[in-house]
């Protein structure tokens, strides 16, 4: 449906003219040279001050072709250490699932901002993975631990 | 339907489609039903065509007309063969129809019907009637046949762009199965003067409500005379009241014209409008002049898609009646297509 | 006297000559196609296009009265256009057409152009959405129709003078997450798609079926273990595959039964995380089987189970069906006549094998056992359908289709639809006690329409040389130069959205047309205005042999409209599984009308329309 295309330039335009510091966010460039709209890749940089911070985190946006309709599909990497991260990546967050609080005007911005929050502020009440909940839960000083590890993984990931 | 009545393996493949729309229960009704159709005009043919398919156990047709050069307008079962013209249309027809459906058992009965009228027990042998493009007087006859009988009749036809179905299925029960909405029915309802929902259970686990709902006819005699039309309609709806619906009933009055190519005599059909307006209790003013006129030229005329349409409402209500899940017209529909309205008055 | 009198005097001998010399399309000979070419014939069309893909199929029988039992398997095209010459009594041209109507090498843009007016009889979202988006390009006028059970619509289609299809949004296919049909399914439909589109079609059909594909896996599941575990269940049904051709029918399909509904149901078991807040399936227990179906299967009286189709199978009777009819499977392959096999719905082996698996699964889970009548309808997404609902519709259809040509169009000029469109309606069959139909008067295309509003389309000509000639770069530049563009602030869209170029991407501006896919004969170009200032502009790409400079449409880009909000349009969109619709469907969202207070004080017997507009129709026609 072309409303998924003109909006995903849309979004691609956008981002260009305004974007928050520190992120970036760009379509795939496929083999035959075109950018691949519905496949981004994109950089979350850890707030300030917080575990997470000094890190930019990549994640992959998949857009549907039903997109706007249907949200897209975001993921770090598999195994990414986070209470509300599932095992493969995929990322538990209400404004990204259908059912929730997705809804067409969402924009790009708003999503990895809202990604951001989500990385120092978990929800208790949807764990998708056992080690960085449960450790959250119950073991703050482990959780800290693991977090900051990862951080210093991703220290260099976002250079654009 | 009793238990040990089943469908066919060969009967479900056909019918597979339909069956998946109303169920096996209603295909079993459909295949005891006997129904007498009378004349096979436009609208005749389009009925007959559509209670075939569905896989009604038997339909007669009763018609003695000559085939007319008109017919080819609408009558799709007529071998394209000028040298046909005058001769009888049935026997040109029947084994084409037959190609239909061959589940369907099709008799043809060539008598006319006034002739008919003297046997009147020829009628009994089916549990339904549809009749098309009958005048007024043979109308009520019939009618009164089917009344003493207690046999449901329908009556329907067209007139160019606009056509009708009158219902005397004398006294109907039907019950129907709907996901209940917020508000559930009450058992006592009248959802028309002639319609009363009489029963409701309602079912929590499925959140399904059955409605059980009562309709009562009229004869058709009493209905050109109805003066409830008025009771029908607030001042706005009078105001846009078709003319089709006085002009359709002047013209069970008015002889059709021997010669096709004439038109309706505009000042007889006017003066027969003015008449139904009064009998039906609402203002002579309801007839514009252009609906006159379209109406004088389009008289008895038949159009192809109005016939269609006419007939795939008509078939579509007996195969409603049959089933007894809903609950059929009752009791005048009239079709203007020229304003896209099909309305249905409980007269 | 003549066979064309009452014709004359329903619609005037002017229009009744019009329409004489008139040549309209027809695309779909299904069940409102065959009612719909009755309706035109009978009106008196002097040629009438007849478009469709589809073979006969016995289902078909009970409503598309133009087809017989012979006809099976025929091209439905090709026979719908023969069986009316039995009355073809106004010698109508009949042009049958046996293809996909997308397909742009058999329909390319130039054969489209040849009609005057455009009859859709579709029963699929596709082909309706390309379809509107034709009529869209040469402004032609398009009737749309569509019918589910007792209900059904037309929708008069004035180019840009009123709403197109795409105006209102329509319901999408309900889909369910791979690890519900996997791991945890709770309803019969689950099961069903897991028997048709994971275990036949790993086992029989041609390529990997998208349930096993480990990316889809991982985007959906929240667990390593049920990963691990279902990337294990896929690998053992390949090996299994690869036994259909070693291995004889008792040992594969009793290794298939333990595998499918034993084994793999107790490895499921192990991964407790699943079973905290569900039931716990029960596999099967084999051996308690195994001797009863050995002897079912010694009496050949069983067989006429298999074709039972309402009848609610036991167990020992799914776990029969499935015995016989994954051997008869087995040996379709196994005779190398097929190297692979699909599911069809009426294909009885594949059906058998579905409906039992199904089942099966079903009683391991907890869930309801249907009748192979019932697993048919799901398995098959069949949408009821009957002739009468058929014969009213495409009767509106032609009738308000038939309506258009009151008026004498200049075909030269560009056609100015506003009399037909103000006088034209939109039907829905609402069968009340008080009204049979529901009209109302057609709208102005939706401003938020992707399809009619929010962009200008045309044809940009170009010849396979020019193609290969011509850099993205100088259409850019022409682009410009035509429309007014500020200098390279546009964006290129090929294919589905495939950004090729705009300000920040200028990689591809070297590369020749023919060198960047999605510039081919029949293929779309999105542009867009990266300043906004512009409305999109979708170009059709026609390649032709005509030696001339290649052509931009002729078009004024109107301003962009400030769509604001214009990406929040909600689309309530509902379950149901019509993928493949019979005759179409009835979008609900489009029942946007009720005529007027007629319906005050009056109990419905169904729930009232979501909105209520009013509107007058008037015209006598």
């Amino acid at each position: 449906m072309s409303l998924c295309k003109t909006r995903l330039q849309e979004e691609r335009k956008q981002w260009r003219k305004d974007h928050p510091f520190g992120f970036y966010a760009k379509p795939a460039k496929g083999q035959d040279g075109s950018l691949d709209l519905t496949q981004w890749t994109a950089g979350i940089p850890g707030k300030a001050g917080t575990l997470w911070s000094d890190a930019v985190y990549p994640i992959t946006i998949t857009f549907p072709e039903e997109y706007p309709s249907k949200p897209p599909k975001v993921k770090f990497p598999a195994n990414f250490y986070h209470p509300n991260v599932y095992p493969s990546g995929t990322i538990c967050l209400s404004i990204l699932n259908e059912e929730q609080d997705w809804r067409p005007a969402i924009t790009l911005k708003q999503i990895v901002l809202g990604i951001q929050e989500l990385l120092d502020t978990p929800n208790p009440d949807s764990p998708a993975q056992e080690p960085a909940w449960k450790a959250f839960m119950k073991d703050k000083a482990l959780y800290e631990k693991k977090v900051k590890e990862q951080a210093k993984r991703y220290v260099n990931a976002g250079s654009m | 339907m009793s238990t040990e009545e089943q469908l066919t393996n060969d009967e479900i493949a056909l019918y597979d489609r339909q069956i998946r729309l109303w169920g096996m229960a209603t295909q079993l009704r459909l295949r005891s039903a006997k129904i007498l159709i009378i004349n096979l005009g436009g609208v005749g043919t389009e009925v007959v065509k559509n209670l075939v398919l569905g896989g009604i156990n038997s339909i007669e047709i009763l018609d003695d007309s000559v085939v007319k050069e008109e017919d080819y307008a609408t009558q799709f079962f007529l071998p394209d063969d000028e040298s046909v013209v005058g001769q009888l249309k049935l026997p040109l027809v029947i084994d084409r129809i037959k190609e239909l459906n061959s589940l369907v058992e099709l008799t043809t009965n060539t008598s006319s019907l006034v002739k008919i009228f003297d046997d009147p027990k020829y009628f009994q042998t089916f549990n339904l009637i549809v009749a098309t493009e009958l005048d007024k007087s043979t109308i009520e006859k019939l009618n009164g046949i089917t009344r003493s009988f207690n046999i449901p009749l329908y009556v329907a036809g067209v007139h160019g762009m606009f056509g009708y179905i009158f219902t005397d299925l004398i006294k109907h029960v039907s019950v129907s199965e709907k996901d209940a909405g917020n508000q559930l029915k009450e058992a006592n309802t009248k959802i028309t003067r002639t319609k009363t929902i009489t029963e409701v259970s309602y079912d929590e686990k499925t959140n399904k409500e059955k409605i059980t709902v009562l309709d009562e006819f009229i004869p058709i005699s009493e209905i050109w005379k109805s003066n409830k039309l008025p009771t029908l309609l607030n001042k706005r709806q009078m105001k846009r009241l078709s003319p089709a619906v006085p002009l359709t009933f002047a013209l069970f009055d008015i002889k059709k014209p021997d010669d096709v190519e004439q038109d309706v005599d505009k000042q007889i059909l006017a003066e027969q409008g003015q008449r139904v307006c009064t009998e039906l209790g609402i203002p002579t003013t309801v007839i514009s002049e252009d609906y006159l006129e379209v109406f004088s030229r389009q008289a008895f005329t038949e159009y192809a898609p109005v016939t269609a349409i006419i007939g795939g409402a008509l078939a579509q209500d007996i195969i409603q009646f049959l089933s007894k899940k809903e609950s059929p017209i009752n009791n005048v529909l009239i079709l203007d297509s020229t304003k896209s309205e099909m309305p249905i008055y409980a007269l | 006297m003549a066979r064309n009198t009452y014709l004359k005097k329903v619609l005037g001998e002017d229009r009744l000559e019009r329409l004489a010399n008139t040549k309209v399309i027809m695309i779909g000979a299904g069940g409102i196609g065959c009612e719909l070419l009755k309706d035109l014939l009978l009106s008196g069309y002097g040629e009438i296009h007849i478009v469709d893909l589809d073979t006969v199929t016995l289902s078909n029988l009970n409503r598309q009265f133009l087809f017989r039992k012979k006809d099976i398997d025929k091209s439905k095209s090709l026979t719908i256009a023969k069986a009316v010459q039995s009355f073809n009594y106004f010698n109508a041209k009949l042009v049958p057409h046996h293809g996909n109507i997308m397909d742009t090498t058999q329909f390319p843009l130039s054969w489209w152009d040849q009609f005057s007016f455009i009859y859709n009889a579709l029963d699929n979202l596709e082909a309706r959405r390309y379809v509107n988006k034709m009529a869209l390009f040469l402004k032609k006028p398009l009737m749309e129709s569509g019918t589910t059970g007792f209900e059904g619509q037309i929708q008069p289609i004035y180019p840009y003078y009123s709403e197109c299809f795409d105006c209102q949004a329509k319901v999408t296919p309900k889909t369910y997450p791979v690890c519900t049909i996997r791991s945890t399914p709770s309803l019969p439909v689950h099961c069903i798609t897991w028997a048709k589109e994971f275990l036949f079609h790993q086992l029989f059909d041609e390529s990997e079926s998208d349930l096993s594909n480990s990316e889809t896996i991982q985007n959906e599941t929240d667990d390593a273990q049920e990963i691990e575990n279902l990337a294990q269940e896929a690998n053992e049904l390949i090996e299994l595959r690869k036994s259909i051709k070693t291995t004889d029918a008792s040992p594969f399909i009793e290794q298939l039964v333990l595998k499918i509904f034993k084994g793999d149901i107790e490895r499921l078991l192990l991964i407790d995380t699943l079973w905290k807040s569900r039931k716990k399936p029960t596999p099967l227990d084999w051996s308690t089987y195994k001797a009863p179906v050995t002897g079912m299967l010694s009496d050949i009286s069983n067989q006429s189970l298999l074709i039972n189709d309402t009848k609610v199978w036991t167990v020992l009777e799914n776990i029969y069906v499935l015995y016989k009819s994954g051997s008869i499977l087995q040996r379709r392959i196994k005779s190398g006549k097929e190297s692979f096999i699909s599911f069809d719905k009426d294909d009885e082996d594949t059906l058998n094998f579905v409906a039992a698996a199904a089942n099966l699964r079903s009683s391991i889970f907890n869930i309801p056992i249907m009748s192979k009548f019932d697993i048919k309808q799901i398995a098959g997404n069949i949408i009821p359908a009957i002739a009468t609902t058929n014969a009213i519709i495409s009767g509106f259809s032609s009738l308000n289709g038939t309506r258009y040509f009151k008026y004498n169009y200049d075909q030269t000029g560009s056609v100015d639809f506003t009399p037909i469109s103000k006088e034209s309606s939109t039907v829905f069959i609402s069968i009340k006690p008080n009204k049979y139909i529901t009209a109302a008067a057609l709208v102005s295309p939706n401003e938020k329409c992707p399809s009619s509003s929010l962009l200008s389309r045309g044809v940009f000509q170009i010849t396979e040389e020019q193609r290969q000639t011509l850099t993205l770069g100088e259409l850019v530049e022409k682009l410009v130069k035509k429309y007014g563009y500020e200098e390279g602030d546009l964006s290129v869209i090929v294919g589905k959205s495939r950004l090729v170029y705009d300000i920040d991407f200028d990689d591809n501006v070297e590369k020749k047309l023919s060198e960047i896919g999605g510039i081919g004969d029949g293929e779309l170009i999105l542009v867009q205005d990266e300043n906004d200032r512009l409305e999109n502009l979708e170009l059709y790409v026609k390649v032709t042999d005509e030696e001339r400079e290649h052509v931009l449409p002729e078009l004024k880009l109107r301003p962009k409209k400030s769509v604001g909000d214009d990406q929040s349009v909600e689309t309530e969109e509902e379950s149901g599984g019509d993928v493949e619709q019979v005759d179409g469907v009835v979008n609900e969202n489009d029942a946007i009308v009720i005529i007027d207070e007629e319906d005050d004080g009056l109990v419905e017997l169904d729930e009232p329309a979501l909105k209520k507009r009013r509107i007058q129709v008037q015209s006598l026609a």
